[in-house]
Formats: C-alpha cells, structure tokens, sequence
C-alpha cells in the first residue's frame, strides 16, 4: 500500500467513524455508540460540564436522550480530516441539530433548538481501528423553536404526499 | 505499484484536497476569519455573484465579503452539500456545490423585526494548484431561492432543555 492509499484509506475510515456516530446516536445503539470512542476520551459541548471518559461520555449522552421524549436529528458536515500521524489524526466538522423536547403539557407549546455549530475533534487509531479520542462542541448560533404548534397536515402537499 | 493505480490514488487526493478547501472556505467566513479565507482563494481568482459587476482578485472578494458580513453585522451559517468535482489535468479542476445558508442582520432597532434570509443556491467554480495547494480560482453563485426570515423575534430562552442549555440561545 503506498503511502497515498493509506491516508485516503484512513480518512475514509474516519469519516465512517463519524458517520456511525451520527447513526448510532439516532438508533439509540448505546454500545455501539460506547465503541466509536477511546476509553480516555476528553469531551466538551459548550454550556456542559467538560467529560473524560468513553463510559462517563456515554452515559451522559444516554441520560439526555433515551426515555426522556427527546426528539433529536444531528447532522454532520463538510469535514477536514488532517492525518497526522499512523495512528493519529484530527479533524472538524459542522453540526446542525435540530432538538425538541416534550412541548409544555398546559399551553402545548413547542420546546427545543435548532442549533448550528462545529465539531474539532481529534482521533486514534487502536488495534487497527479509528476511534475518538476527543471531540468539542461549539456553536455559531442557537435558535429557540418558535413556541406555536406544528400543523398536523402538510400544507399544500404535492399529490404523492396526500 | 502500476502508473494507473499511482494516477488514480493522485486523482483521489486532489478530489480530497478540493472538498477540504471549499469546507476551509465555507468554515472560514463563518467564523470570520478572513487571512484563513483569503489562503483558499488565488491571488487573480474572479467571483460572480447573481449578475453584479465581477470582483477581481482575491484582496477583492475578501474586503467585499468583510463588508457584506462583518461590517453590517450579520451572523451567518453557510453549508455546502453534495460536491460534484472533476479534475482537468494536473493542476485544474472544476465542481459545483450546492449552497444552504441562514444569515442574519441586526434586528431592526425600531420595531425589534428580525431582518434576513435563508437561502439555497449554487456554485459553479473552478480551482487551480499552485505551489502544491489546491485554490479556488473562479467562483460564480446563482441563488435558486432566498426566503426572508420570518419578522416575529425568536423567543429569548430556550425552553424544556437540561437547565445547563436554557441560558444558551444566542444573543
């Protein structure tokens, strides 16, 4: 393998890294998820306490979204992958999250996010596999949801929708 | 290692290349950070935007794009998606992107009416290696839909999030 290959082999695999990150969160798969990350894993989100841990990290993750009615959509974005070494390597990628919470159960009124933001991240190589081994969140801007109820139809569908 | 797998391992690079300077690109003006912006840019490069006078030169479209963004105030988030990119020789190359953006001015201090659009839209660029660096090298944008933001002003708190995000909508 010249040396060409193996970096455009290494940054695919990150960008599967991530890609699994992004799937696994929204199924939910929470030992899956615990597996895309290095044991030692540094996280920070801006307004969240910093996090060391893969199992620390995790089961915040876990407390935020599952059972709680939380209704989540991340999306990842235009990433830069740098590779700086064998088995080092870092990179970023933009974020926009779309978050809504159980709406007020007196008014009915809509309560969430919509978010946009950016991940710099740096990654790992263990036993051959990508992994991460530290990630920050931060944000460009953050946008409360509008208060009013969604419709229940789509408007003006087109004729498939119907 | 055969010349035809060595050319094909090069075209990927330059392809990566070329995706990683349109994703330093778009990061760069979001964050304002104009000398990281001007790097992705070549010296003579050329930019059209939606049928006004063509900007000349790299100095050019980063001053034009400092007073659109920074002097006027705005907060922008810019997504590019789906790059169609094809590389024309050793040291050229063309692609189209796809563009998503959200930007907003300062809210009319008047009437308190958020003023801004979000847009979807199109480039159609072409890029050329110098000294080892892929640069956008002609740049043209043709917006396909821009919707005004809605005047009512987003609520001032983020509600029904962990105590910890409550605080977080910005500005």
């Amino acid at each position: 393998v010249t040396a060409g290959l193996q970096e455009l082999l290494d940054r695919e695999a990150i960008r599967q890294l991530k890609a699994r990150y992004f799937a696994l969160l929204h199924a939910q798969d929470w030992d899956g998820f615990r597996a895309l990350f290095t044991d030692d894993v540094h996280a920070e989100e801006e307004g969240l306490p910093a996090i060391d841990g893969g199992d620390a990290f995790v089961d915040l993750v876990r407390e935020l979204l599952d059972g709680t009615g939380t209704w989540a959509t991340l999306h990842g974005h235009m990433p830069e992958i740098t590779i700086d070494g064998p088995a080092d390597a870092h990179g970023s990628w933009m974020l926009d999250a779309y978050v809504e919470w159980p709406s007020d159960p007196e008014t009915g009124e809509r309560r969430g996010l919509e978010g946009y933001g950016r991940y710099d991240e740096t990654y790992r190589k263990i036993d051959g596999e990508w992994r991460i081994s530290s990630l920050r969140v931060t944000y460009q801007r953050v946008d409360p949801l509008l208060p009013t109820p969604l419709p229940e139809e789509i408007l003006a569908p087109a004729e498939a929708a119907r | 290692v055969s010349d035809r797998v060595e050319a094909l391992v090069q075209e990927l690079l330059d392809r990566e290349a070329i995706k990683e300077l349109k994703a330093r690109y778009f990061r760069c003006v979001d964050a304002r950070d104009w000398d990281g912006l001007r790097e992705t840019l070549a010296d003579d490069a050329r930019f059209e935007l939606m049928g006004m006078e063509t900007i000349e030169g790299g100095d050019a479209f980063v001053a034009f794009t400092r007073e659109v963004i920074e002097s006027r105030e705005a907060r922008t988030v810019h997504r590019g998606h789906t790059p169609e990119i094809t590389i024309d020789g050793p040291a050229e190359a063309h692609g189209r992107w796809m563009l998503a953006d959200y930007i907003e001015w300062p809210s009319d201090p008047e009437t308190g009416q958020r003023r801004g659009m979000r847009g979807c839209g199109l480039y159609q660029e072409t890029y050329r290696k110098v000294h080892g660096d892929w640069r956008i090298a002609t740049w043209r944008l043709d917006y396909v839909r821009i919707d005004p933001l809605a005047p009512d002003p987003l609520p001032e708190q983020i509600l029904g999030a962990p105590a910890a995000l409550e605080g977080a909508a910005a500005d």
